[in-house]
């Protein structure tokens, strides 16, 4: 499949679908990449207008004040992830201990010069209204460090010590930071990183099943130390106990869903988030989605992740580059954790942690982050060999035909 | 499609895709499957609640008589939601009720209109409650009417008659007792502001009525209780469809006061004949303060203001005519302890203590001329009577100005005379500032006034405070008055000259003024009553207070409220120890006398001191009478003044003694003590006893002072 003429021949004497046609081509990978990303975050920006108009009309005065805010994020974030996509493997690679450093030392910093917001000290001013949170920041920094330095370690990886020497302390470690923040559902993020760094890279099972024993103790253990996680938790094992406390959001999320059907009952016309619904317009986003856009509209969510989510594991699966295979198998397992976590949580289906759904939900200092590891492995894709030459082909007829 | 395909990657895009499903079978049932329930659920999913105010606890007084407490009235009510369910709006059902309540239907229409809707009266009027309690459109509607509609339902649907409690005054022995008691009003914009938005169950609500002054306010907290509320599901169409949750009212608890009721009511009546008296006299007899206190407890045993108002007209709310005649005549506020006054004499008390704090011999022998000539201004005597050299015993006694001029007069120049600047001694002053004067006492009514101590301080900060505009005027002249009147205009602006460039300065004038009561010094009544509470105590400075304890309605004692002990005067003992022993003899020997002619002071001495302040601007000087008993074991401080009322021992005097009568039981110049009005001869120590139903144990017979104890306070 060098040659186009070739590939059409095949095409020809075989007939295929039209589909695995299209995602044979070299660049197919980067396509799914940038077309599921911009479109979760187009439908993300108008489900924000919608749903943030209230509750932005009640404390700003404006119904657009938020989703203004928001779109300046996106234009931010979707500048940030262009210039990743055009970046280096060997950038990321060389970069993978700076980007480590900064990370680390914005987490100790916040816990002396952080902002408390909403609960949670896990925010650092910068200027006028911009604000940094590290734990976000943190998220991408542990995908390169460990992806880095797991492919150094390349086929001694039966030594379990050599496995998970320094990657799993340094993990652990920063886990405990942005516990000590007060944010959960970050540290939950981090911890699928690792695991699905470790994963990627061909630890031996066992190790899972130490990993997810010690990770089933800590979270009983984080749930019981805070009596609104344990009360999170028991609500979410019975909600009608307690329907106008714990239980409320979830329960008005969940009849907003209902109320949904099939096609929705149209966009902007949602009744739950006049109120009801609290945080409608950030973790509670999809129960919105569920009744303005109906199944319909849950489902081309789900589809669009499962999209994201199969061209990441696919560039992860043909990769020849271990550094590539293991970032993307890390930012794959952070964002479609993140999302099964969202997304479960609002259906009823898992405790309620706070994490916003990825490119969907309100806030910068989650979307921006999201964009630029997305960016990055829409880098990676290029960087392929069979896409690297099918770009200069590319290239070369353009200038062909400027000429 | 690469043969370099790892395994491992294959297992996570599977765990990805069953999570995802799962997701999706989940949404699939949540939004298809089970749709309908959800979105019935959705549809009903509002909460509303409705509020039924707790039963306000009663105010009793020290021997457990109510003062205030409640009676259940027949109220009607009209719930909109059942009547705009009527092919007509319910308008032919309010017709009919305006019939049977014998009222225009428009008044039921106006009162049923929530408040800022398109035609709606000012409140009280409008409803500003919720749309899901039913609206209250009469009260006190006779039993034979309520019956009526309650059995024709099928006429008055969405109307229903029932009890309610309402604040009654039983008033015993005709007790009016209105400053200390305060009425209720509507909470106010700033009370709700403040609590933002809490939703505490007991939060303030828009319709809850609370104390707005007096003992009423104070004790808010705790005479208020808890109100029920019920938790109602109401679907989109409000219609009600379930009880989420019921919380039944918690009655507030009873605040007993220090207040005697039977006192009371002797004060305020002797308050009244001390104004009539000044008036008879050819006075105008303005208005007038009494304070009765145990100087034991600093507990004010009763207080009395005049002119004072009716507290029951506030029920329901007064029309802006009546607030008007209330504000007119002044009687909407305590002349007790939110008048300052000038004290005149009574003062003096203040005037030897700094004495004796200053050294000065208080058993010397002091000059009384007739008058004192200090620069181009002469100091008189009161009707510049002139009784030479006497003890300073012999100066309290006959009230000899001139003693008192002399003593202020030496301090002012010891102390550097006009060149001394505000930080110069002025034991004058510190004394009465020793005395708790020039600052509120502290008592548990809100709005107290703290008074003026003038001296060289008051008068340095008035200066500060005023100099710009005396500078201003003296430099412009008073353009405005020199067109009509030259001469006053130049009067005006040689003062303001004066006062702008001087007016710091303390005068021997000023000095000599302020040792007699006189100039910038105010004081309440209340204030003046520590001053001689303390004196009588031999020196314990007590915060007065109008509450005891609180005691839950079913009779269990919340708390008691212990006398509050603010430390000692800081005057010289033996200064303290002079004024017990001289006092008595103002009442025998002195201005204090003809009052108490006929009284037995031999088994019950009194002390007492007359004051005679004069105010400029006003015809007749303020009569004062402070006194204590029994002088050689003192309980009761009395104060009682009346503005442009003449002297002290002729207006307030005669009253002051016969509330003293009342206390001891003297009768026709005989000790009685079992004919006094304090139920068991003096103030009680514990708290009355409640019983479980709610109503206060009273005491019996004589001392009862209401004919029939009406059981107050339990539920209706």
């Amino acid at each position: 499949m060098t040659d186009t003429t070739a590939r059409t021949r095949v095409a020809a004497e075989r007939p295929e679908g039209r589909l695995a046609i299209m995602l044979r081509h070299p660049l197919s990978t980067y396509y799914l990449l940038l077309g599921t990303t911009l479109l979760l975050l187009i439908l993300g920006l108008i489900m924000v207008l919608s749903a943030s108009s209230i509750e932005s009309f009640r404390v700003h005065g404006s119904a657009y004040t938020l989703a203004e805010r928001q779109a300046m994020f996106a234009v931010l974030g979707v500048v940030a992830m262009i210039f990743a996509s055009r970046t280096s493997v060997q950038f990321w690679r060389g970069f993978s201990w700076v980007l480590f450093a900064l990370a680390f030392g914005l987490l100790v910093a916040v816990l002396f010069i952080g902002v408390e917001v909403a609960g949670q000290r896990n925010w650092i001013d910068i200027i006028g209204p911009f604000r940094l949170q590290p734990s976000e920041f943190a998220k991408i920094a542990l995908v390169v460090w460990g992806a880095s330095l797991l492919s150094q370690r390349n086929r001694r990886l039966d030594s379990w010590s050599s496995l998970l020497l320094p990657l799993l302390p340094v993990a652990l470690v920063m886990m405990l930071l942005v516990l000590m923040e007060g944010d959960f559902g970050n540290t939950l993020m981090l911890g699928a990183i690792t695991v699905g760094l470790l994963f990627a890279a061909g630890a031996p099972m066992r190790l899972f099943s130490v990993l997810a024993g010690a990770g089933i103790v800590g979270i009983v253990l984080v749930t019981l130390a805070a009596p609104y996680r344990m009360q999170r938790f028991t609500s979410w094992l019975n909600p009608d106990a307690d329907r106008l406390g714990f239980g409320w959001q979830v329960t008005q999320g969940q009849y907003a869903l209902g109320t949904g059907g099939f096609w929705g009952v149209g966009l902007g016309a949602s009744r739950e988030k006049w109120g009801s619904l609290p945080e409608a317009h950030t973790d509670f986003i999809f129960p919105v989605i569920g009744e303005e856009l109906g199944l319909f509209g849950t489902l081309a969510v789900l589809g669009l992740f499962a999209l994201l989510a199969f061209a990441i594991f696919r560039l992860s699966r043909t990769t020849n580059d271990r550094f590539v295979r293991l970032a993307a198998a890390g930012v794959g397992s952070w964002i479609v954790f993140q999302a099964v976590v969202n997304i479960g949580g609002v259906l009823g289906l898992l405790p309620i942690t706070g994490v916003p759904l990825p490119l969907v939900s309100y806030g910068g200092s989650s979307l921006v982050p999201t964009l630029v590891a997305l960016g990055m492995l829409m880098a990676f894709a290029k960087a392929e060999p069979d896409a690297r030459r099918a770009l200069r082909r590319r290239s070369t007829a353009e200038s062909l035909r400027r000429r | 499609m690469s043969e370099r395909s790892n395994l491992r990657l294959l297992v996570l895009a599977v765990l990805v895709v069953s999570l995802l499903g799962t997701l999706l079978a989940r949404a699939f049932y949540l939004q298809v499957v089970e749709g309908a329930t959800y979105r019935a659920a959705a549809a009903d999913n509002t909460v509303r609640e409705t509020v039924e105010p707790a039963v306000r606890g009663l105010v009793l007084d020290q021997a457990g008589r109510p003062l205030v407490s409640n009676r259940t009235s027949v109220v009607v009510t009209v719930d909109r939601q059942t009547l705009e369910k009527e092919d007509d709006g319910g308008a032919a059902v309010i017709r009919r009720l305006a019939r049977i309540l014998d009222t225009p239907a428009a008044k039921i229409s106006d009162r049923l209109t929530p408040c800022g809707t398109d035609g709606a009266k000012p409140p009280p009027v409008c409803w500003n409650g919720s749309p899901y309690q039913p609206v209250p459109v009469a009260n006190d509607v006779d039993t034979r009417t309520a019956l009526t509609i309650m059995e024709k339902r099928r006429e008055f649907p969405g109307i229903s008659a029932r009890l309610e409690a309402i604040r009654e005054y039983p008033s015993p022995f005709n007790v009016n007792a209105a400053h200390i008691l305060g009425y209720l009003g509507p909470v106010t914009e700033e009370q709700l502001a403040e609590q933002g938005d809490s939703t505490a169950f007991d939060r303030l609500r828009r319709t809850d009525v609370v104390g707005r002054t007096g003992l009423e306010r104070e004790y808010d907290a705790e005479l208020r209780g808890e109100p029920g509320i019920t938790t109602l599901a109401v679907d989109t169409a409000g219609n009600v469809t379930g009880t989420l949750e019921e919380k039944d009212p918690v009655a507030g608890s009873y605040l007993v006061s220090t207040i005697d009721a039977e006192l009371q009511s002797v004060v305020e009546d002797q308050l009244v004949r001390a104004v009539q008296r000044a008036r008879q006299q050819g006075y105008r007899g303005k208005s007038g303060a009494a304070v009765v206190v145990d100087v034991k407890t600093g507990r004010v045993l009763a207080m009395a203001s005049y002119p004072t108002y009716d507290p029951s007209i506030w029920i329901g709310g007064v029309s802006k005519k009546q607030f008007k005649e209330l504000i007119n005549n002044e009687s909407l506020s305590s002349n007790a302890y939110q008048g300052q006054f000038a004290p005149g004499s009574t003062f003096k008390v203040v005037s030897t203590a700094a004495a004796g704090k200053d050294n000065f011999n208080l058993y010397g022998i002091y000059p009384c001329p007739s008058s004192l000539k200090i620069g181009p201004q002469t100091f008189r005597n009161y009707e510049s009577s002139a009784y030479g050299p006497i003890s300073l015993t012999r100066a309290l006694e006959v009230s000899c100005n001139t003693v008192f001029y002399d003593i202020a007069r030496t301090m002012w120049q010891k102390a550097g005379g006009p060149d001394a600047d505000a930080t110069a001694p002025d034991p004058i002053a510190d004394a009465a500032k020793a005395f708790g004067l020039g600052q509120p006492t502290g008592i548990d009514l809100p709005g107290e006034a703290a008074g003026t101590v003038s001296g060289r301080t008051f008068k340095y900060d008035n200066w500060e405070a005023k100099k710009e505009t005396w500078c201003r005027n003296a430099e412009q002249g008073y353009p405005e008055t020199r067109k009509t009147n030259p001469k006053l205009a130049d009067y005006y602006t040689a003062l303001d000259k004066e006062n702008c460039t001087d007016g710091y300065q303390w005068r021997a004038g000023d000095a000599l003024n302020a040792a007699i009561g006189q100039g910038d010094t105010t004081v309440t009544p209340l204030q003046m009553a520590m001053v001689y509470a303390t004196i009588a105590n031999g020196g314990k400075l007590y915060q007065p207070q109008v509450a005891k304890g609180v005691v839950s309605a079913d009779g269990k004692v919340v708390k008691e409220f212990p006398p509050i002990l603010k430390g000692r005067v800081d005057v010289p003992k033996k200064a303290i120890k002079f004024l017990k022993r001289s006092l008595p003899g103002v009442t025998t020997d002195g201005s204090g006398e003809t009052p108490f002619l006929g009284f037995p002071l031999k088994q019950i001495p009194v002390a007492s001191k007359t004051g005679s302040a004069q105010v400029t601007g006003d015809k007749a000087s303020t009569s004062w009478f402070a006194s204590y008993a029994p002088a050689d074991n003192p309980r009761y401080a009395i104060v009682m003044m009346v503005t442009e009322g003449g002297t002290g021992s002729k207006t307030s005097g005669p009253s002051v003694r016969k509330i003293y009568e009342e206390i001891f039981g003297i009768r026709n110049g005989v000790v009685r003590p079992k004919t006094s009005i304090l139920a068991g001869g003096a103030p009680q120590d514990s708290l009355p006893v409640v019983r479980a139903d709610g109503t206060p144990v009273t005491p019996k017979g004589r001392n009862a002072g209401v004919v029939s104890t009406r059981t107050a306070g339990s539920t209706p």
